[in-house]
């Protein structure tokens, strides 16, 4: 909160305090001669006014933050669980849609474009609740040693993948149905980007671009099954 | 309510993504979502101080609007209809709070001591100091009455009736409290400009953070 700080004050004068009194009418548009002359008299109440119609101006010019990106995803279960919404259209369907033209050099560009977005989406950055298994900063350690250089898939990652895919499955039998299909649809539009890229990546052991998609299917996936692991409302 | 500062969806689109989104249609949804997100989100940023609850009730606050779209007529601006769902979600739960946590008097301010000024020449101008940034660790810093009421006067361009009404108070207290909220802000500005930025910088570490979030997300 506000602190105090040494003040060096002299007494006000009677017209200051007049200036005061007047200060915030004049302020919300009144007409308030008597403000505007002592302000421009005095020095010290000059400074307030000047400052607070500084503070007002300012103000009426604040732009507007973007939320995390992870705030749609969050809704959009939250909208699904209430049944709000169909899950007609799997949240990772486009995803995957993409990586189908993998094969062709063309689109390669849009598909990592939407694998970087997706990841976006759903990397939670303020998640501390354990899986059972592993955390997700544990995760986040473990895929942030497998990236730098050859942008391949550490064991390390792939063993925590299948730990929270187990954990997933003990617990989505008490998921509601809807919360369900909707990680299950992405988790298997996962599970086909990964093969395909694995695909991929046995074809072609020297295409880094495969590599790094494959990682980044490996990171989406831990990600999606945490959320899921540690939404509270299923 | 004062004019929008975004720039929102042209009424009759508008309009079409509403009887859309009441029919359940997901694309709908998300692009009422994507047009208003920022704003809701920076209005309870702003008034909450804190990026996990402004996440939280930002959500809560889009949920509520899903849950009721079905009951919007077109009596009023979407957008206000919308914005006032979203207060009305936020100063729920700061009063909320306020009744585990947070000091009634944060929330009721009418009985707090004047702010303090200095008379005679200590009591110089803020020339540049009061850039946006310092400002949004000024406001973060106010007490939630305070806070609430210049964020949603100065900030949102709130009229004092419309305050007044939403925070169930007087017009005359709604003035005041923007004045006393405005003057300390003035003095906060002041102090951090006495300290030098460095001091600044960490007495607003959370609000650092805020900032942090927005930009990882850009």
């Amino acid at each position: 909160m506000m602190g105090q700080d040494e003040y060096h004050n002299e007494e006000p004068k009677p017209a200051c305090r007049i200036f005061e009194t007047g200060l915030a009418a004049f302020l919300e548009g009144e007409q308030r001669p008597e403000v505007v002359a002592h302000a421009s008299e005095c020095n010290s109440c000059g400074a307030v006014l000047g400052d607070l119609q500084q503070v007002i101006t300012t103000s009426g010019l604040l732009g507007y933050q973007d939320p995390p990106a992870r705030l749609w995803t969050n809704l959009r279960v939250a909208l699904v669980s209430e049944g709000l919404l169909q899950d007609s259209v799997g949240f990772w369907q486009s995803w995957a849609a993409a990586l189908t033209v993998f094969r062709h050099p063309a689109p390669v560009a849009a598909v990592a474009c939407l694998a970087l977005l997706s990841f976006a989406v759903v990397a939670p950055s303020r998640i501390s609740v354990h899986s059972g298994a592993k955390t997700v900063q544990e995760i986040g350690s473990v895929t942030a040693a497998a990236a730098p250089q050859s942008a391949a898939v550490s064991s390390d990652l792939e063993q925590t993948v299948r730990e929270l895919q187990t954990i997933y499955q003990e617990r989505a039998v008490e998921f509601r149905p809807g919360v369900k299909a909707a990680y299950q649809r992405s988790l298997n539009s996962l599970d086909a980007s990964i093969e395909e890229c694995r695909d991929s990546v046995r074809r072609q052991p020297a295409n880094g671009l495969a590599r790094e998609y494959l990682l980044a299917a490996y990171e989406q996936k831990a990600e999606v099954l945490q959320s899921a692991l540690e939404s509270e409302d299923h | 309510l004062s004019p929008l500062k975004d720039a929102a969806p042209k009424a009759a689109s508008e309009a079409q993504l509403i009887a859309r989104a009441q029919r359940g249609d997901e694309a709908a949804f998300e692009e009422l979502f994507n047009a208003h997100k920022r704003r809701v989100y920076s209005l309870c940023l702003r008034m909450t101080a804190d990026p996990a609850e402004a996440e939280d009730l930002a959500q809560e606050a889009f949920l509520q609007l899903f849950r009721k779209i079905g009951t919007f007529r077109g009596e009023s601006a979407f957008s206000t209809w919308l914005h006032r769902l979203v207060v009305n979600v936020v100063l729920m739960h700061l009063r909320k709070k306020g009744l585990q946590q947070v000091p009634l008097d944060d929330l009721d301010t009418s009985q707090e001591e004047p702010v303090r000024r200095e008379y005679g020449d200590e009591d110089r101008r803020l020339t540049g100091s009061v850039d946006r940034v310092s400002l949004e660790r000024a406001i973060a810093q106010l007490p939630p009455g305070y806070r609430a009421v210049f964020v949603l006067h100065d900030v949102e361009g709130y009229e004092h009736n419309e305050i007044a009404q939403i925070m169930n108070y007087s017009i005359g207290n709604s003035k005041s409290q923007l004045h006393k909220a405005r003057l300390k802000l003035r003095e906060w500005l002041r102090q951090t400009s006495r300290r030098g930025d460095a001091t600044a910088g960490s007495a607003s570490s959370a609000h650092e953070g805020t900032r942090v979030v927005s930009e990882e997300t850009k």
